[in-house]
């Protein structure tokens, strides 16, 4: 059973300015699997994400109490106790905009986190990695020919799957997405979804989404976030088919969208 | 109607016309004071004349030139790593309450005219160093040439780089931490997100900015080139090819502000062909400067 | 690991040691004007702002000469320099798409960093200058003048339009549509609604103006006597420290010191009230 932790949260709370955000989760993640969360706008879905590699604590007057463990290699850590930089390596993150360093060529951009963290070195080797990890992130054939163009001429669909890229060359248990085809057209969306699904096979998936329906197409497990609370979690399969909460039903059948409605609707 | 209304336009306009045309104006101006010399000697022969020397009526300006060079060169290779490290301090580690003081504090520097800097050089610094720094380099160091020197003196390239260099840096700090704050948070994040410590993003951060900070160097490199008084006051004013740092020398704005009063004639042409140098240096520093800057916000800058 | 992060705390430490490095001589040449110079006005603190420099040798002596020359100097350059600049500043400002307002724009940009020193040069060919000169007077007071006024015109310029863009849109639509004509808009609505922003513009190029020598040095000479006439050298407080520091005399240089000082003082206060009315004085527009 334990051999099937990726990550473990539990009772997380989170706040900033004193203004609790995360109100105690608890949620287990399933290693190799894809799970989705999902919920509406403000509901703390980046926050979660964020506390599990704690780029939480960027935040000014941020808190976080509770217990996180993350599976590195057959151990589980506690998140809090590790070195935030080598907990980062091994979580990587796929911001909702992306965000390569423009000003960067691209194989720089893959390259330069194992290279500042002394994971690779030299000219042949740096170069090798790069390639596999953009044939990873199904970019290699798009850019192969231009490797020293700064990254801030690709497209958008070509810079989030060349962050994905920089994330996987750190060689990464978990990564982590939020949000990552926001803005993207379906043909790019299409492309990272499939890339997501793929990623499972090497690593843990954890996918912040604002679409039921594409929670549908690439989950293996949805958990259901809502104002700071795990509302529930289960086979994806089974909390769209049949939800346990009413307040999951609402969500998924798109008949409230907001965190207003909702109370409304609760009476 | 309508001419009266548009005649208030022609008249700030021509106001601004006349802002247009002080540039081109200085340059004949230059030409012009520089002419009865030109017209002697050729601009080639000038720039590479080897000596400048008023009893000979040599009038070469190399040696003025070199002096420049090394010392403005000098003093950006001194405030280079210094504004950048002061920069980053200020913006990423120190807590804002005061990093706002402390950025007062360094604008402060710029307020202080340069005489006083001089005064400072003349009085306090020179003396100071060449009874401490100086008599080191010169017991310890002096098998290297930038350091042998017959007679020493609290006057030379060095004292006038060092304090080039402080008087350039707080407008280099300045721009640098204007820039900083202008990286898009995304940036850091990206960087944080992959483990990167706190100075590795800062050095993503540093070239993320690259051309802001060459920009700002080129100005300030401007700025160290046209400083005259205060480099007079602490360079021992003796024109020579001289490679120590710790041996005296001349420069272009020196020679100008030491003689152009007095200077009449031939002289007076040559001091004025002098500033014609320094007005090319400037100009084109700005314009390299101005380039650099807008490649950058024409690139991943918007 | 573990060396990352001593290679870290080494950065750290480098960057506060820049710091440091940065405010030592501040201190220093504070401590140095305070200490030297601060006591001599003290002893003499009538007497050093209304006295003239005695020679070398001879006890006490003030710097009246100097401020005097100082005022005079600075007093017509504001009153040349400060119309031109206000006036091409708005024009950048209000026609900030014709090409005299984008030429305007580059050129000062350039000369906000143009070598003082030249335009004192440029100036003296034309104005002093007894071979070249229109007036043909050599080193004189006026000279100065005229260069200061040159380098204040681009930095007023430059502030003016920057104070003028911050005036939205809506204003200024909203005066047209009053029928009011341009001139009327741009002077009795625009200009008082920013009228605090001009003067700290004025203000900024004052500070930057009165520590100026190298202009003066090149277009006025050198005196040390009383203000005579516009035609005449004149005495100013950079160039007496200027003077009095690269003498030899003891009494001199601490009169330099004294001398920095009233200056440094002089200047951060124009700094100060300029800060002053950007915030208190700025009617939100
Ligand atoms: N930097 C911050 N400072 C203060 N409050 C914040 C900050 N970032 C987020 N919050 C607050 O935390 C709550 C949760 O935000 P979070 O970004 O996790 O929502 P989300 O579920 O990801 O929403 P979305 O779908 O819009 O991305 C929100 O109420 C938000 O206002
Ligand atoms: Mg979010």
């Amino acid at each position: 059973m334990l051999d099937n932790v990726a990550v473990s949260v539990k009772d997380l709370h989170v706040s900033i300015d004193n203004k609790e955000i995360l109100k105690g989760i608890n949620i287990t993640f399933p290693r190799y699997a894809v799970t989705a969360i999902i919920g509406p706008s403000g509901s703390g879905k980046t926050m979660l994400l964020r506390s599990i590699n704690r780029l939480i604590e960027l935040i000014p007057n941020v808190k976080v109490s509770g217990k996180i463990l993350v599976r590195i290699g057959d151990k589980l850590h506690d998140a809090y106790t590790l070195d935030p930089s080598y907990l980062r390596q091994k979580v990587g993150y796929v911001f909702q905009k992306p965000n390569p360093f423009p000003h960067l060529s691209i194989l720089k951009n893959v390259t330069i986190g194992p290279m500042l963290n002394g994971i690779a070195k030299g000219k042949k080797s740096l170069e090798k990695l790069a390639e596999e990890k953009l044939k990873e992130a199904g970019l290699w054939n798009e850019v192969k020919d231009r490797l020293h163009d700064a990254a801030w001429r690709l497209s958008g669909g070509q810079q989030q799957r060349l962050c994905i890229a920089r994330a996987l060359a750190l060689e990464p248990e978990i990564i982590l997405f939020d949000e990552p085809t926001t803005g993207l057209d379906l043909y790019n969306t299409k492309r990272i979804e499939e890339l997501m699904v793929r990623l499972k096979e090497k690593y843990t998936v954890i996918a912040v989404t604002h679409s039921v329906d594409q929670a549908g197409r690439i989950a293996d497990f949805i958990a259901f976030i809502y104002n700071g609370k795990l509302i529930e979690f289960g086979p994806a399969a089974s909390v769209l088919k049949s939800p346990v909460n009413e307040l999951t039903e609402l969500f998924i059948t798109g008949r409230v969208l907001d965190g207003v409605k909702f109370e409304k609707t609760l009476g | 109607m309508v001419t009266i209304k548009k005649s208030i336009f022609i008249f700030l306009g021509s106001f601004a016309l006349f802002l247009v045309l002080m540039l081109p104006f200085y340059f004949f101006g230059e030409l012009y004071g520089a002419s009865e010399f030109f017209s002697k000697f050729s601009f080639l022969d000038f720039i590479l004349g080897p000596e400048w020397s008023l009893p000979e009526q040599r009038y070469g300006a190399l040696q003025a030139i070199y002096g420049t060079l090394i010392v403005a060169g000098l003093a950006l290779l001194i405030t280079t790593p210094i504004s950048i490290t002061a920069a980053v301090a200020i913006s990423e580690f120190i807590p804002e309450w005061f990093s706002e003081r402390l950025g007062t504090l360094i604008d402060m520097i710029a307020t202080i005219p340069s005489v006083v800097v001089g005064l400072w050089g003349i009085l306090s610094l020179g003396p100071f160093l060449s009874n401490t720094l100086y008599k080191f380099l010169v017991e310890n160091l002096s098998f290297l040439p930038i350091f042998q020197t017959t007679t020493l003196t609290a006057y030379n390239k060095l004292t006038a780089a060092l304090i080039l260099g402080y008087m350039i840096t707080p407008f280099v700090v300045s721009v640098i931490k204007e820039n900083l704050r202008l990286v898009p948070i995304e940036i850091k994040e990206a960087a944080y997100a992959l483990g990167l410590t706190k100075w590795e993003t800062v050095r993503i951060m540093l070239s993320y900015i690259k051309p802001g900070i060459f920009a700002a160097l080129m100005l300030a490199l401007g700025r160290a080139v046209a400083e005259a008084v205060a480099v007079s006051m602490v360079i021992g004013n003796t024109c020579s090819f001289s490679i120590s740092l710790l041996d005296p020398a001349c420069t272009l704005t020196t020679l100008i502000i030491n003689n152009f009063v007095e200077a009449t004639g031939t002289e007076a042409a040559a001091l004025i062909g002098l500033g014609l140098v320094l007005f090319m240096i400037s100009i084109l520093l700005v314009l390299v400067s101005r380039l650099i800057y807008s490649k950058l916000l024409g690139g991943y800058m918007k | 690991m573990n060396l990352k992060k001593l290679r870290d705390m080494l950065y750290t430490g480098l960057a506060y040691l820049s710091l440091l490095l940065l405010t030592i001589p501040l201190v220093w040449i504070f401590f140095e004007c305070i200490v030297e110079g601060g006591h001599y006005i003290i002893s003499r603190p009538i007497e050093f702002f209304t006295d003239i420099g005695k020679p070398p040798g001879v006890e006490g002596g003030g710097i009246g000469h100097a401020i005097q020359g100082s005022l005079y100097m600075l007093g017509l350059a504001l009153l040349i320099g400060v119309p031109i600049g206000i006036f091409s500043g708005i024009y950048m400002a209000e026609r900030r798409n014709s090409p005299i307002a984008k030429a305007a724009r580059f050129v000062s940009d350039i000369l906000v960093e143009f070598p003082t020193i030249l335009v004192g040069i440029v100036t003296y060919i034309f104005l002093a200058s007894k071979v070249t000169g229109i007036l043909a007077t050599g080193p004189a007071a006026f000279a100065a003048s005229f260069a200061l006024a040159l380098i204040i015109t681009p930095i007023v310029a430059r502030s003016v339009e920057t104070v003028f863009l911050t005036i939205s849109n809506d204003i200024r639509e909203g005066a047209y549509a009053l029928g009011l004509s341009s001139s009327k808009v741009i002077f009795r609505i625009l200009l008082p609604a920013v009228k605090a922003g001009v003067v700290t513009a004025v203000l900024i190029g004052l500070a930057k103006m009165a520590g100026e020598s190298a202009p003066i040095i090149v277009t006025n000479g050198i005196s040390n006597f009383w203000f005579s006439k516009w035609t005449e050298p004149s005495p100013s407080i950079p160039v007496l420290i200027y003077i009095y520091g690269l003498s030899p005399f003891k009494e001199w240089q601490t009169q330099a010191w004294a001398a920095s000082l009233f200056l440094m003082l002089l200047i951060m206060g124009v700094g100060f009230l300029a800060r002053r009315f950007t915030k208190k004085l700025w009617v939100g527009v």
